[in-house]
């Protein structure tokens, strides 16, 4: 279990899926992990708006003592900036959304910058530029590395929480979101070794007790799906589609299913990415009218 | 701050002024309309509370940011949000908006109006306005040249920086 302790679930999952990974799903781990690692918390509202897209995200115990890699920053920056903010959930969402700008930008920009990655991954700019990504040697030693080890987690680790929960909160301790990629695990069993999946926060002020409150993670998964598409929609008016087609045509559209599925993401994300490069950062184009003073 | 002034900041700070119900909130808003990213629009809505919290503590006359500004231009839209909830239950006064009258004079008191505000900011705060959604006077007041332009017939595009300084 040596490998997986030093990634991070985005890192794992781009080594292990390579070209097929969706944006969505990398930046769904990154943020879950980082609710694992107490670097954010997740509060329950104090109003009546009861779900999961109105909850606050706000600063966690680690905070300030965590050194984020680059890719973790779509979600962090701001509470760089502003450590006093609490913002909704899907507001949080979209300000990663925008921060990754896209696929290619995300995975070559931000995830490229971490030692397991960058020489993990062939450079190759056309290669890079239609978001074929090709793994070095090392890279898939290393994929073969990771796979071992995720496939005797998902054998072993249900049972480790029956017979020994605490051997297994210490193995969850290391690999946190990375859990998150096991494929057929009851996340509900992770309730029974981590009292931060139980208790939310009432209180902003209230910092004592680490909580990351959400009913399953399906329910977690879907609402963070959905409010990536609606900042996906808002950001990129051309690939705005019908909800139905959204969700029923969601993998071949993203997945690069198809020929022509995969040539308009690559043209679109490569090319505009890459050769007209928009930034993205941060802008801000003022507008309104000028003069204004304030009242006395 | 005094320990009234710190329950007041705290009632200010968790002011909602987005409803979560709302398909298009007010930071939605206000970042369409002003071609924000989210991230910013939240830091100066932020600023916007801190702002209004500096009014209500100092006794002498304030002036926001043009940023900041553009906060408080929206949230007086939201007539029943400003008036009711935020002045009335929150903040437990009145504070009216007064545009600039014109003329070099209008001009120099906003000025050390502004000026005073960012002193008091760092007295109270204890940090540093983030100069991004502060920034000095000159470019507060030098750089106020704005228009509303219709997106569906114009496109906009960005002066060279050795241009910036030129008003045509």
């Amino acid at each position: 279990m040596q490998t997986i302790t030093q990634l991070t679930p985005a890192e794992t999952y781009l080594l292990t899926q390579g070209s097929s990974v969706l944006l969505k799903d990398l930046l769904k781990y990154t943020f879950i992990d980082l609710l694992f690692k107490r670097v954010l918390n997740i509060m329950k509202p104090t109003n009546r708006y009861k779900t999961l897209s109105a909850n606050n995200i706000c600063i966690g115990s680690q905070f300030t003592t965590y050194s984020p890699r680059k890719h973790e920053l779509a979600f962090l920056e701001i509470f760089n900036k502003s450590r006093d903010l609490n913002i909704m959930f899907y507001q949080l969402v979209k300000i990663a959304y925008q921060y990754a700008n896209s696929k290619h930008k995300f995975v070559f920009k931000h995830l490229f910058n971490t030692p397991y990655i960058s020489k993990s991954l062939e450079i190759s700019p056309l290669k890079n530029l239609f978001f074929n990504i090709q793994l070095t040697e090392e890279g898939v030693l290393l994929k073969h590395t990771i796979t071992s080890e995720l496939n005797e987690l998902e054998k072993n680790f249900p049972k480790l929480i029956r017979n020994n929960p605490q051997e297994s909160k210490a193995i969850l301790d290391k690999i946190k979101g990375n859990i998150f990629l096991l494929k057929n695990f009851d996340f509900e069993l992770l309730k029974e070794i981590e009292p931060a999946l139980k208790k939310p926060i009432e209180d902003i002020e209230d910092k004592d007790f680490d909580c990351f409150y959400f009913d399953s993670y399906n329910t977690f998964s879907t609402i963070f799906d959905n409010d990536f598409e609606r900042a996906e929609a808002e950001e990129n008016p051309v690939k705005k589609k019908p909800q139905s087609y959204r969700s029923t045509h969601r993998s071949s559209y993203h997945q690069r299913g198809s020929f022509w599925g995969s040539l308009w993401s690559s043209v679109w994300e490569g090319l505009w990415d890459s050769i007209w490069n928009s930034d993205g950062d941060g802008d801000w184009g003022d507008g309104g009218c000028g003069g204004c003073g304030g009242c006395g | 701050m005094t320990p009234s002034q710190q329950a007041l900041w705290k009632k200010v700070k968790s002011f909602p002024l987005d409803d979560s119900k709302a398909s298009f909130s007010f930071t939605d808003r206000l970042a369409r309309e002003n071609s924000w990213t989210m991230e910013y629009s939240l830091r100066t809505v932020l600023e916007y509370k801190k702002f209004m919290f500096l009014i209500c503590i100092a006794n002498h006359p304030l002036t926001p940011s043009d940023q900041v500004d553009q906060v408080w231009h929206l949230h007086l839209l939201y007539t029943e949000s400003y008036w009711e909830d935020f002045c009335q239950n929150t903040l437990n006064r009145t504070i009216h908006h007064g545009p600039t009258k014109g003329g070099d004079q209008e001009k120099e008191k906003y000025n050390n109006w502004y000026e005073e505000t960012q002193k008091r900011y760092i007295e109270t705060f204890k940090t540093n306005p983030p100069e991004d959604i502060w920034p000095p006077s000159s470019i507060r007041f030098g750089e106020l040249n704005f228009t509303r332009v219709n997106l569906h017939r114009n496109w906009i595009i960005r002066k060279p920086k050795f241009l910036k300084k030129w008003k045509f």
